[in-house]
């Protein structure tokens, strides 16, 4: 087509030369009122959505773009009384996802963490492609949580996409099990649910900060300047009254015992009778906070505080302090002990018997004491009668909680004299018909230590916050006076007695005045007390010219040797009196004791056993009473732990590192093993999985010595023992 | 001098367009000032640069040259778009992009001045008229054969625009009622035919009215009506072969809260942006939904969101007047021009901006579909913007020559 070049006027088109009015008029007004009406239609809306319904869009703006960002607080430390860590935090890493940003990749980062972690690749895929009940994916999973920081390096290197890495701080119980069921745990959002970390989880959780960021539309967050930043306060520390030197040792001792009784359980409870600070409180089995999974639920119970026994003849404190308050007895007053057996008339013609463990003719109350005599106990009661006997029970806070810092604590049960039946107040003189928690006994028998002074058991000395500053200061409560100063004396010496000639001659430590009480009470089992059945206990407090430390040593259910308190808690309390004496150095070195060859302590020198074969050891060893483990690979001893020459108690364990094939044939361009002794092990666990290499251990706590030496060089990968002991290295004072 | 200047340039329609440029530039600075986009605005002033060379080049050109270059260019541009179908580069799934070297460009936003130069120039011709249906059927071919090709990239955006430009340069050159009647209804219905039975029957209604009281005799009539709904019954049948994002897009528009996350997102944050902005706007810079980028690639389509947000009620109000402004001066052009050439043209120019205007602000506000096409002048991209201001050029031009015959 071409074009003309001038169009002539007057065509039905339009643009006539002279008038292009008469057609077009009419259009363009028609034009123009339907671009109004675009401006019209437009206008409105604005008016509508930016005038209208503003505050709508405004408020649906601030939900998109503002995201509140926790700042978590660092939960504060727990310390026992010299201000070791037991507890801390350490940062791990978790990574959660967003599978919408991930989308098709999902199969390439479930197999990359299935590498890492060892975990089924089908695990993560389920995680990433999971949908919320309408159906659509999810824009937040967890795939791992706390994660080891080096463990987590090989993933963040892998850069996938949509992947969310944050560090979160998780608990680190530095001794494991050690103080374990009373530290307590928290939960996986480090909050206290058991022990110490419920009970004070208001001082430790500190207070979370939040910042408000934006987030845009590609998710990624920045910080708002609009909002200040609200700064987290960090949680306050806590230091305890426990001593883990202390700690540790009852720890080991009651392990111990179970073992050599084959008892069900033991728990030990030591206090200052003075202040009340406690300075061990343990359960066995107890559990490792740090590795929850492996540990019966009903472990983590504190049962020095939420379990009732009857606590049989360690209850006998009571009804002697009554006895010698009232003076109703003076302690060399003669009672008929009726060989052992004693038939008690009943209302309705009916006996009761009630038997001694021994027989005897004639005992002093004293004596009776020494001896634990339910007989002449069971006549003494008969004087003093329901309502002092009650009452002076009472006094002694049976039935009534200690009130200790500690979640969990049940009062026990002791019956109003209304309540009781025509027998209740000869066997409440022995320890029957009552139910009180270890530490009520231990508090009673603290009493008497105290020269007749209550005072109320606690566990937390300080609460301290992050600079140091002191929040809170927990000073001794002195809770009432139970029984004069000269009552005190008179059980003190008759305790005295119990250790030095009666049921608790095994307590005896040679130089080292002990005064306490056995106690053997039947464990009712369905309802009826059984025969075979048992709860063995030692109550004591020492020296006895000055008492420091009073412990109660409880077993259930000691099956081997004894049943007998002064037989099994009794030799378990003295093995941790001895042990603590020793440590502490405040007591004279008892070379030998005078009791017989078993218990004798640290009474072995160890021989030199190293550069000899490992069969030829053991037998040297066995030789010497001394037991022997074998740590490592090979079949010469290259060192012994403890060293010739230290001193070990009979059946003891001398551990024999043994020369690896390693360590012999490694090249010049191996890795060299670090000095890790003396570190924590879970730091030492750390520092070698960084190193990659592969850690064998035995024992728990703190690393005592390790195989190969520091400063050898190994192929990397290799296995590095670890020998630990829950001890902590430094050396303990007494108080 | 001044009086010189106001009888020989178009000052008013210069300055709205620059206006309107400026605005553009400022909203996209602030659109990618964090979004990683930074070199986009360095971009669009270069092209800003390019286009009032253009617009120069364009208002101070012949005017009869121009007329004569009009189907020349128009059977050029046909080729390139053609040359795009075969060898173009696929940006986000159009065919569209046509890049030799390091420069490249948007042909069809090209082919849309020449196919209104085209149409102005065949119906300026004296012996063209509308009622002969010969002439009537070339005209509608001038569009519909580019129209065709941009729809095969495909772009249905830039294709409806083809489309809606044709009515007002037909309703200018005289067609009559009926003739306007005939092309829309099948338009109405085919979009009454996308929302459901109900919708579809109304407009079968309406355009069965509009063809009654408009028509010139009973079997062109029916002949209309018929296509009309023909092409509502095969609504569905196209709609299905319409690629998935489009068909999103329209059933999105359809309910908006159907996919909130997905199809609907743009529109809805659009809206967010747009309406949280308030009368007076949270301040340059400061527009929380513009700055986070919650409005992907904000600085295309989705530019009216800026001056939105940020200036407010306020701010959007001076975008919308300096449009509708620019709208009316094309028309007053339009009908102060003695030559028909330039009559029509103006006309085809001011449609083709008003579509744009329209849909791109409407599909911003949720009130139409959302169909791809940018904001004249506001909008990133270097074609459309030097072929807009060259537009503005052509308005100027016409201006100037107003006089002529």
């Amino acid at each position: 087509m071409t074009n003309q070049p001038t169009p002539p006027p007057n065509q039905p088109i339009a643009a006539g030369a002279e008038t292009p009015r008469p057609p077009f008029n009419g259009r363009l007004l028609v034009l123009k009122l339907a671009f109004a009406a675009f401006f019209v239609i437009i206008a409105a809306r604005l008016v509508q959505i930016q005038v209208i319904e503003s505050s709508k869009y405004q408020e649906r703006a601030k939900r998109q773009y503002e995201q509140k960002i926790v700042l978590p607080a660092v939960r504060g430390n727990i310390y026992d009384r010299h201000n070791n860590v037991l507890v801390s935090n350490s940062m791990f890493v978790s990574f959660a996802a967003d599978p919408k940003l991930i989308g098709d990749d999902a199969a390439v980062v479930a197999e990359k963490f299935s590498y890492v972690f060892g975990k089924p690749r089908a695990f993560y895929l389920s995680k990433l492609r999971s949908t919320t009940s309408s159906g659509t994916p999810r824009r937040f999973v967890w795939l791992e949580r706390r994660v080891r920081p080096e463990v987590a390096k090989r993933i963040e290197a892998a850069k996938l996409p949509g992947i969310v890495v944050l560090n979160e701080p998780k608990r680190l119980y530095h001794y494991d099990d050690v103080a374990g069921t009373l530290v307590g745990f928290t939960d996986v959002d480090n909050k206290g649910i058991s022990g110490i970390e419920l009970q004070f989880d208001k001082y430790l959780r500190g207070k979370n900060g939040s910042v408000i960021m934006q987030r845009d539309g590609l998710g990624r967050a920045r910080p708002s300047v609009d909002y200040p930043r609200i700064e987290p306060r960090d949680g306050h520390h806590l230091i305890l009254t426990i001593d883990l030197a202390y700690q540790s040792i009852v720890e080991e001792e009651l392990k111990r015992g179970v073992e050599r009784f084959k008892a069900d359980a033991a728990l030990a409870v030591m206090m200052n009778p003075k202040t009340g600070e406690i300075l061990a409180l343990a359960n066995y089995p107890g559990l490792n906070p740090n590795d929850l999974g492996s540990y019966d639920i009903h472990a983590a119970r504190n049962r020095v505080i939420t379990d009732i026994f009857e606590p049989g003849s360690v209850f006998k404190v009571v009804t002697a302090a009554v006895a010698y308050e009232h003076q109703l007895v003076a302690p060399d007053q003669r009672f008929n002990a009726e060989n052992g057996t004693y038939k008690v008339a009943l209302p309705g013609g009916k006996f009761r018997l009630i038997k001694d463990s021994h027989e005897h003719a004639w005992l002093s109350f004293q004596e009776a004491i020494e001896q634990s005599s339910n007989i002449v106990m069971a006549k003494v009661s008969l004087t003093i009668g329901p309502e002092r006997l009650y009452r002076q029970a009472r006094d002694f806070g049976f039935g009534i909680l200690t009130g200790i810092d500690l979640p969990g604590e049940v009062r026990g049960r002791l019956k109003k004299p209304f309540e009781w039946s025509g027998t209740t107040l000869q066997t409440l003189s022995y320890g029957y018909e009552i139910a009180a928690t270890p530490l009520q006994i231990a508090a009673a028998y603290a009493a008497v230590a105290n020269k007749g002074v209550l005072v109320q058991p606690y566990i937390v000395s300080r609460v301290i916050d992050a600079s140091g500053e002191v929040i809170f200061q927990q000073s001794p409560q002195t809770i009432r006076r139970v029984i004069s100063a000269e009552t005190a004396e008179l059980l003190t010496r008759a305790f005295e007695g119990v250790v030095q000639n009666g049921t608790a001659k095994d307590v005896r430590i040679y130089g080292v005045r002990i005064a306490g009480k056995t106690g053997t009470s039947r464990k009712v089992v369905d309802g009826k007390y059984g025969t075979g059945s048992y709860t063995a206990s030692f109550a004591g407090f020492f020296p006895v010219e000055d008492p420091q430390v009073v412990c109660l040593v409880m077993i259930d259910n000691p099956r081997a040797i004894s049943y007998y308190g002064g037989l099994t808690s009794g030799p378990i309390f003295r093995s941790i009196a001895e042990r603590m004496i020793n440590t502490t150095g405040r007591f004279k070195k008892i070379p030998r004791t005078t009791t017989n060859a078993l218990q004798a302590a640290n009474d072995i020198s160890v021989p030199d056993v190293r550069t000899l074969p490992l069969s030829l050891a053991g037998k040297i060893l066995e030789g010497h009473g001394l037991r022997s483990e074998k740590i490592g690979e090979g079949q010469i001893v290259v060192r012994q732990v403890p060293e010739p020459g230290k001193r070990l108690s009979r059946g003891e364990k001398v551990r024999l590192l043994l020369e690896t094939e390693n360590a012999t044939t490694a090249s010049a361009d191996g890795t060299v093993v670090p000095d890790l002794r003396g570190m924590s092990l879970r730091r030492a666990i750390n520092r070698l999985v960084v190193e990659d290499f592969d850690v064998k251990v035995r024992g728990s706590g703190v690393v005592i010595d390790q195989l190969p030496a520091p400063g050898t060089r190994v192929n990397p990968g290799s296995a590095i023992h670890l020998l630990c002991e829950p001890r902590p290295t430094f050396s303990a004072v007494l108080y | 001098m001044f009086e010189y200047l106001k009888e020989y340039f178009d000052l008013k329609g210069f300055i709205l367009c620059l206006v309107l440029v400026a605005i553009g530039l400022v909203s996209i600075y602030s659109a990618t000032y964090d979004a990683g986009a930074a070199a986009t605005f360095d971009k669009q002033l270069i092209w800003a640069g390019a286009g009032t060379a253009a617009l120069l080049l364009a208002a101070f050109f012949p005017m009869k040259t121009l007329q004569r270059l009009a189907f020349p260019s128009y059977v050029f541009m046909l080729g390139v778009l053609l040359v795009v179908l075969v060898v173009g580069k696929t940006i986000s799934g159009s065919k569209s992009w046509f890049g030799v070297g390091g420069l490249g460009g948007q042909p069809s936003e090209f082919a849309k001045v020449a196919t209104v130069l085209a149409l102005a120039a065949f119906l300026s011709r004296t012996t063209t008229s509308l009622s002969n249906v010969r002439h009537l059927i070339i005209t509608m071919g001038i569009v519909f054969v580019p129209m065709i090709f941009v729809l095969a990239q495909p772009d249905l955006g830039t294709s409806i625009v083809f489309f809606m430009m044709l009515l007002p340069i037909l309703y200018w050159g005289g067609a009559s009622n009926f003739v306007l009647a005939a092309i829309l209804s099948p338009m109405i219905v085919a979009a009454g035919a996308l929302f459901g039975t109900f919708a579809f029957l109304f407009t079968l209604l309406l355009a069965a009215v509009m063809l009654y009281l408009t028509r010139e005799n009973r079997f062109a009539a029916a002949v209309a009506f018929s296509v009309s709904l023909a092409i509502g019954l095969s609504v569905q049948a196209v709609y299905d072969r319409l690629p998935a994002y489009q068909q999103k897009r329209i059933a999105t528009f359809l309910n908006p809260d159907l996919d909130p996350r997905g199809a609907g997102y743009n529109v809805l944050q659009s809206k967010v942006a747009i309406g949280s902005g308030g009368v007076f706007g949270k301040g340059y810079l400061q527009g929380t939904q513009t700055q986070l980028n919650f409005i992907p690639e904000q600085w295309t389509d989705f530019i009216f969101c800026v001056p939105g947000e940020e200036f407010g009620f306020v701010g959007a109000s001076v975008v919308l007047v300096c449009f509708t402004a620019l709208l009316l001066h094309g028309l007053k052009i339009a009908h102060l021009s003695k030559n028909k050439f330039a009559s029509a043209a103006s006309v085809g120019i001011v449609g083709v901006f008003g579509t744009h205007m329209l849909i791109n602000i409407g599909m911003s506000m949720g009130i139409l579909p959302v169909i791809g096409i940018p904001l004249p002048f506001l909008s990133y991209g270097g074609s459309a913007l030097i072929a807009n201001m060259a537009m503005v050029g052509l308005l100027m031009n016409f201006y100037a020559n107003r006089k002529e015959h």
